[in-house]
């Protein structure tokens, strides 16, 4: 099978089935504008916002759901839920924070819109789960007045 | 002075209550009485001689039948009760081993030197108007013996000037002459310690009577004696300490405080991982055998505190050395190292400290192995660059005691394990006293080995909290924003500014949100609260199952839920707002016609 070569922001090498990297829109993106042939390049096309290390858990995600189909275009009006996630993308997301949130980047960057999906939904339980410890779980700073804390607590918000 | 030699004595006191009713009437004394070894109940000091014989308080016994009295009684240790009613004391008082000695020697003296020397123990004229027992004791020292000097020194010379018997003269020694020997001996124990320059003479007073006391050195010389001289005598001394050519002394050999000095402290703590003991410690450790080891498990910080000197010359060249490669690698590129997030109980580092303190300076023996050395200098922490500065032992000679942190480091082959933020490509030596001309003098200096710089970078790195869901792009932040329910998100848009803005700049909506989302009926109010539905509003609606009655004339009115009295009191039901009408799922026209019948 073709494989493609993919330079990382790291500067390693990567190597990848096409067919997978197809799956990133991106990416098939630049092969259709680098017109490559069969016998293609040797250059490798380079992603200056992924890491190596990132670009094999994509191509692992990427490989794994390979045969799945597209997924539907959003719609606003259809519940938006985060239990659909399956086993294997749980356990594939069981890492830290750092690498989740770079695979989201990763996702974004790529356009691979399965992942971006399941990576948001994740994060979205992580909150729902922990909706009083947001500011201690993802380590935000809360930069509102004690002015404006009252003015949110009038307007029932909290 | 040989105990055999003193004539024995007996301690004579009246009968219990000061009487000496029995007694026979005694000739007036041949020498002058010996004075009272129990105070007169009366008062006190008074002289031997109690006046006539025949006083109820005059001691029966006299010097010349001592000799005859005292083979039956020894000396201070007679406990027969006397006869004729004298009553002979067994002890006084306690006395101290050196009041022995100056009660010995004083009767003695009284015993062989007469009246007129009775009266010249109670002479105060030599001693001063302010007495006190310590001079007098330290004058009949000199008198009979010289005190064996813990130093070692100032014994024999003294011992040597010292009268040989006490019937001897009493050089008796002014209160300058007092100091003087103190600073003798002090000498001579400075003088134990080597020193390449010339010993310096001390000059001391001279003695105010009578020849030189013999026992104060061969360095004294002759004149006038008094206060003033000694002051002058501290004064020149101090001098020489602060001239330069002590300069080139060690540290522990510079006798007195210099600008610049470092002042030095030091905090443990405990905790700390186990080092292995190669070549990334310190090279200073291994000129402390054993010391890794026993401090495996703390952290020893030491704490410098640069003070500022106005003249860069009057630092010690040590010193020197360390602010100039302070300042090569300032000048250098050196990445900026983060300060250690010690938990040491160590209490965060000390303010800058102030520049005027010149001349302060502790003198510290640095001992031990020092992990850290943190100097803290006049400048502010915005303005501290924090460097990396190595410094190893010279392993052809040890440490000399007190240097052990002030060493430079190694020649041109440099440290065993460079630090990342220094180029020690030629390190200075000690005798390179300039540097880089800074205006600042205070560095903050950090060393620890370059495998633990690398460690706790690390380890800082994966530890401290980076706000990931700030990096991420709106649009992202949408999309996992609206995946969360109607609580979380008025939790998430009360976390901070940003996201509050996109919350409502995208219009986020909350999954289980019930504003209806049917163009018709979007902008309807809510059934509860009638509220109308707003850009990004996750508020939740609050409202009053029953209504607010009126104030009356007769009375006050409340709502009728909750009991408040105030008709703007927030709502005690708590939900979700619902604008729903009608369910969005049924159709328009069977929404239209629900509506008319709720009206």
């Amino acid at each position: 099978m073709p494989s493609i070569r993919l330079q990382g922001s790291d500067g390693e090498i990567f190597e990848v089935d096409v067919e997978l990297a197809k799956q990133s829109v991106t990416i098939k993106a630049m092969l259709e504008d680098l017109v490559m042939d069969d016998e293609g390049d040797d250059d490798p096309i380079p992603l200056t916002n992924v890491n190596v290390a990132i670009l094999k858990k994509v191509t692992q995600w990427c490989t794994h759901h390979k045969d799945d189909p597209p997924p539907p275009e959003d719609d606003e009006n259809k519940e938006k839920q985060t239990d659909d996630i399956t086993v294997w993308d749980q356990e594939f997301l069981k890492v830290g924070q750092r690498t989740l949130f770079e695979l989201i980047l990763a996702a974004n960057y790529l356009d691979i819109e399965g992942l971006l999906n399941v990576t948001c939904k994740t994060v979205a339980s992580m909150i729902k789960e922990k909706t009083e410890e947001i500011h201690k779980t993802f380590t935000v700073e809360s930069d509102f007045t004690e002015e404006e804390e009252a003015q949110m607590r009038k307007e029932k918000l909290v | 002075m040989d105990r055999g030699s003193l004539l024995p004595f007996q301690l004579w006191c009246p009968r219990p209550f000061g009487t000496y009713s029995q007694n026979q009437p005694r000739p007036p004394p041949a020498a002058a009485l010996k004075p009272p070894a129990c105070s007169d109940p009366g008062g006190g000091g008074t002289e031997p001689d109690r006046g006539p014989a025949h006083s109820e308080n005059t001691p029966p016994a006299s010097a010349a039948d001592a000799p005859a009295a005292s083979q039956h009684a020894p000396v201070l240790s007679t406990a027969a009760a006397g006869d004729e009613g004298r009553v002979l004391l067994d002890t006084w008082y306690v006395i101290k081993p050196g009041n022995t000695k100056e009660k010995v020697a004083f009767f003695v003296a009284h015993q062989c030197g007469g009246g007129g020397r009775a009266s010249s123990m109670k002479v105060k004229g030599h001693w001063g108007s302010d007495s006190s027992k310590a001079k007098r004791r330290r004058r009949c020292l000199e008198l009979t013996k010289a005190p064996p000097d813990p130093g070692g020194g100032g014994g024999a010379p003294a011992a040597d000037g010292a009268p040989a018997t006490p019937g001897d003269d009493v050089d008796l020694l002014s209160v300058a002459e007092m100091v003087a020997l103190v600073e003798q001996r002090a000498a001579l124990a400075l003088q134990s310690y080597p020193r390449p320059a010339p010993p310096s003479p001390v000059v001391f007073v001279s003695a105010e009577q009578g020849g030189p006391a013999k026992g104060l050195g061969s360095e004294r010389r002759s004149g006038g004696g008094d206060c003033s001289r000694v002051a002058e005598a501290v004064a020149h001394f101090e001098a020489q300490r602060d001239s330069p050519a002590t300069k080139g002394l060690r540290k522990e050999e510079r006798p007195g405080a210099g600008p610049g000095e470092v002042r030095i402290a030091f905090r443990i703590s405990n905790g700390r991982e186990p080092r292995s003991p190669d070549g990334n410690l310190p090279a200073w450790s291994g000129s402390r055998p054993g010391s890794p080891g026993a401090r495996a498990k703390d952290k020893i910080t030491c704490d410098l505190y640069q003070l500022i000197s106005p003249s860069r010359d009057a630092l010690p060249s040590t010193m020197e050395f360390l602010l100039a490669r302070a300042d090569e690698a300032s000048e250098g590129d050196p990445p900026a190292l983060a300060r250690p997030e010690d938990a040491p109980p160590a209490p965060p580092p000390p303010p800058a400290r102030d520049c005027g303190a010149s001349g302060f300076h502790v003198d510290v023996v640095v001992t031990g192995v020092v992990d850290e050395c943190v100097f803290f200098g006049k400048d502010g922490t915005k303005n501290v660059k924090e460097e990396t500065v190595c410094l190893t032992v010279s392993p052809e000679e040890p440490p000399p005691p007190g240097q052990l942190f002030f060493l430079q480091a190694r020649g041109p082959e440099g440290p065993p394990e460079p630090p990342p933020a220094d180029t020690p490509s030629a390190v200075p030596g000690a005798d390179d006293p300039e540097g880089a001309t800074d205006t600042s003098l205070c560095r903050l200096y950090r060393h620890v080995s370059h495998d633990f710089l690398e460690i706790r970078f690390k380890i800082q790195r994966l530890l401290e909290p980076r706000q990931y869901m700030l990096l991420l792009p709106e649009h992202v932040l949408v999309k996992i924003f609206s995946f969360l329910p109607t609580r979380a998100l008025a939790a998430l848009k009360c976390t901070c500014h940003h996201f509050k803005g996109v919350i409502e700049a995208f219009g986020v909506r909350a999954t289980d949100s019930r504003w209806n989302r049917d163009p018709l009926y979007r902008d309807d109010p809510c059934k509860q609260c009638r509220k109308r539905y707003e850009k990004g509003d996750v508020s939740l609606c609050r409202w009053h199952p029953k209504p607010y009655h009126h104030d009356l004339p007769y009375g006050r009115s409340y709502w009728m839920c909750c009991r408040r009295a105030d008709r703007d009191t927030p709502g005690c039901r708590l939900g979700l707002h619902d604008n729903n009408w009608v369910p969005p799922c049924n159709g328009g026209g069977r929404g239209r016609a629900g509506r008319e019948e709720g009206r």
